[in-house]
């Protein structure tokens, strides 16, 4: 996101999850869509049909890899040397976009520099990619007619993860596949709203539609919006996730309202999550479901699930889209609007909380959202396939594909910046001699709450386990299918060992959808965008022999 | 005019949402599978509901039978559980269920497809692996399509139509 913004001037996906299928060469870079967003295979794999190019680059042989042309096995946390090393081909070889990058770009200079250093060569020392792939994955991305990148959380869950997606951006950039169908840069977001979340102001540092907090003239305009008071609104910067496990631990934070999220089990080095959120003076959780942090609260408020709401949802490409409910909401269950409307009520808030119905909160985001504006209610309900934001007007037919004819920045101009290797926050020792990456397997979602509770999918896969190369396997004296105990300097884990060669030696991959996985991750935030590195961790394994269960 | 289901190894990713959207629509007991080999293709694998099925010829009690939309099914009154079906299937598909004692397949969803709608498992297919319809009809489509190394198995016979990739080399080299 931040990322994104500073470059391009906004933190979307440029183009539409169904335009892939218009792409000729697709590089898909720290994403596993194939288990983690299964629906975007189906044109990925469209345009590959068609005769398209796909890249994948991942330090595991993934089920996305399983179809790739050219597949580039990285070290986690080398991302950006790989996509500095294509820049440098694509620069040597003048196979660049010259008309793009001088009427449309700047900094394609200070790039030039930069990328200098990182020769295939020497980039093969850093990534452990063959030179030659990155030449051959190099000449097909800027050869291609129309080109995309897809990028995730493999990209962003680094310390270096706004460098990263940086580097993304300045690779589309230089080869000028941004603003037609089939190239763009695309982030898949993780959840089915998180986009809308973003674009709703769910950010500490930002009102709806990214307008900063600590803009004066913000402060009022919302203010006005919200019939309150312009001293109640603050002008600070507010704290992320990791920063306010951080912050009850200083005693800056005495209580917490968590609202569909499960920190205990989601967030890195759980186990100081765990002691601070027990350490809070008050904490109320909304969840559909008694998860692990909801057992830690002193009030628990039911919210009703995805089938007992109605309302807008945007998705990760952008597409805002009406969804009706189902059924009316069971037992004492509440939409959450209706219950942070409560909370506010009771806090005397009740005049910017005065709504009646869904439909009156999209009209209030029509009013403070400019890229909302054109998407009300009664229109999105007869469109079915929703509306890409932005949308200015109620005639307006919506966006699905940004910087068309020009980026959000002066000029119409977007800024390539170059940025150079950063080292991940824990390297191996002698001690922690194995790299310990995270994610997540196509059965579960995220921490587990909704579909640890399934048996369908539980029955498929019903246990924590650590993905080994048979190598590291015989090096530690482990055994195929017993339990083993892996170990990092913040906690000790327990899981089955699952032999592959799909994964390189001295790399260990275990999925967080389990309450125990987090103990192990490290908290150590992008600088920038402030998240966690999930994907890199010093660790040790032992074997522990005993087949029982290993969670 | 059989009606066919063509599993496309090159599409499938293994997310088995079929095998899932099956068990939802046979009360819990799913009768699709998808097998990973060399970790490296998934393949779903379900009955093929062979023109001359050897399940229907072996069968002691007509248990198996042919419906009017080309499914082979079970008639689970009168299958005695001898598992001769399962011997005598030449792709090893039938399952047997030991709670009820009967075998058990794939009916190609009689009760959906009677009403116009595809098969559970194509319809919940995120990538497109999976596509009902007439045999010679998906059969003229997959054969049409030569823009990648592709080899089209097909046999009207045993209902076969099935799309393999072929990849010459290792991944990481």
């Amino acid at each position: 996101m931040a990322g994104l913004a500073a470059t391009f001037g906004s933190g979307a996906m440029t183009n539409p999850i169904t335009d892939l299928a218009n792409a000729d060469c697709i590089l898909v870079i720290g994403s596993n869509f194939a288990e983690n967003h299964p629906i975007v295979a189906r044109w990925v794999m469209d345009a590959r049909q068609r005769g398209g190019t796909l890249i994948v680059a991942d330090p595991r042989y993934t089920p996305t890899a399983w179809a790739s042309d050219i597949f580039l096995p990285l070290i986690p946390g080398s991302d950006i040397s790989l996509l500095n090393a294509m820049m440098h081909v694509i620069v040597k070889e003048k196979l660049y976009n010259q008309q793009f990058v001088e009427t449309r770009t700047t900094g394609f200079d200070d790039l030039c520099k930069t990328i200098e250093a990182y020769s295939p060569e020497r980039a093969e020392k850093l990534t452990g990619v063959p030179a030659e792939k990155i030449v051959r994955a190099a000449r097909a991305y800027a050869n291609a007619a129309a080109s995309s990148i897809v990028y995730c959380m493999g990209v962003t869950q680094h310390i270096s993860g706004t460098q990263t997606v940086i580097a993304c951006a300045d690779l589309a950039m230089l080869c000028g596949h941004v603003g037609r169908p089939g190239t763009g840069v695309n982030p898949l977001r993780g959840q089915d709203n998180v986009q809308g979340a973003c674009d709703m102001g769910a950010l500490p540092n930002v009102y709806p539609a990214y307008q900063s907090v600590t803009d004066t003239a913000n402060r009022d305009k919302f203010a006005a919006a919200w019939n309150i008071s312009a001293e109640k609104l603050s002008l600070n910067v507010g704290l992320t996730l990791v920063e306010m496990t951080h912050a009850i631990e200083r005693n800056e934070i005495h209580g917490m309202l968590i609202m569909g999220e499960n920190p205990i089990v989601g967030d890195p080095n759980s186990n100081r999550v765990r002691r601070s959120l027990e350490k809070v003076d008050f904490l109320a959780v909304i969840d559909i479901f008694m998860t692990e942090t909801a057992q830690l609260a002193d009030v628990i408020l039911p919210a009703a699930s995805f089938a007992e709401r109605r309302g807008t949802k945007t998705t990760t490409d952008r597409r805002v889209q009406w969804l009706e409910r189902a059924i009316q909401p069971v037992g004492e269950s509440r939409p959450d609007w209706r219950i942070i409307s409560e909370i506010a009520r009771r806090l005397d808030l009740q005049d910017a909380f005065d709504y009646n119905d869904e439909d009156e909160i999209l009209d209030e985001i029509r009013k403070v959202a400019a890229s909302y504006a054109g998407i009300s209610s009664k229109r999105l309900q007869n469109t079915l396939g929703g509306i890409h934001w932005p949308c200015p007007t109620e005639d307006h037919p919506g966006t699905p594909i940004l910087y068309v004819n020009g980026f959000n920045k002066p000029g119409g101009r977007g800024v390539m910046k170059s940025v150079e290797h950063i080292e991940p926050a824990e390297p191996t020792s002698a001690e922690y001699p194995l790299l310990l990456t995270s994610g997540r397997v196509v059965l579960h979602y995220n921490s587990g709450s909704m579909t640890r509770r399934s048996h369908a999918l539980l029955s498929r896969e019903p246990e924590m386990f650590v993905q080994i190369n048979p190598e590291t396997v015989k090096a530690y004296g482990l055994v195929a299918d017993e339990s083993a105990q892996v170990t990092t300097r913040r906690g000790s884990v327990q899981a089955r060992v699952r032999v592959s060669r799909r994964i390189p030696p001295g790399v260990l991959f275990m999925p967080y959808h389990f309450p125990t996985m987090n103990q192990l991750t490290i908290d150590a935030l992008d600088p920038i965008a402030k998240i966690p590195e999930y994907k890199v961790a010093a660790c040790r394994i032992e074997p522990l022999g005993e087949k029982e269960k290993a969670v | 005019m059989t009606h066919v289901i063509l599993m496309d190894i090159a599409r499938c990713i293994n997310c088995r949402s079929c095998e899932v959207a099956c068990e939802r629509e046979h009360a819990g007991f799913g009768n699709m599978t998808v097998q990973v080999f060399d970790e490296r293709y998934a393949v779903p694998m379900s009955c093929r509901h062979c023109q001359d099925g050897p399940c229907i010829r072996v069968c002691p009690t007509n248990a198996l039978h042919r419906e009017t939309n080309d499914a082979v099914t079970i008639a689970p009154m009168k299958c005695i559980g001898c598992q001769l079906c399962m011997i005598a299937c030449p792709f090893g598909i039938i399952k047997f269920d030991y709670l009820n004692k009967i075998a058990r397949k794939c009916d190609l969803c009689v009760a959906r497809t009677m009403q116009g709608l595809q098969p559970a498992c194509v319809s919940t297919c995120s990538a497109r692996a999976l596509v009902y319809g007439e045999f010679d009809e998906l059969k003229q489509t997959v054969e049409r399509d030569r823009s990648r190394l592709l080899v089209v198995r097909s046999s009207g016979e045993t209902g076969t139509l099935v799309r393999v990739p072929i990849v010459w080399s290792d991944p990481y080299r």
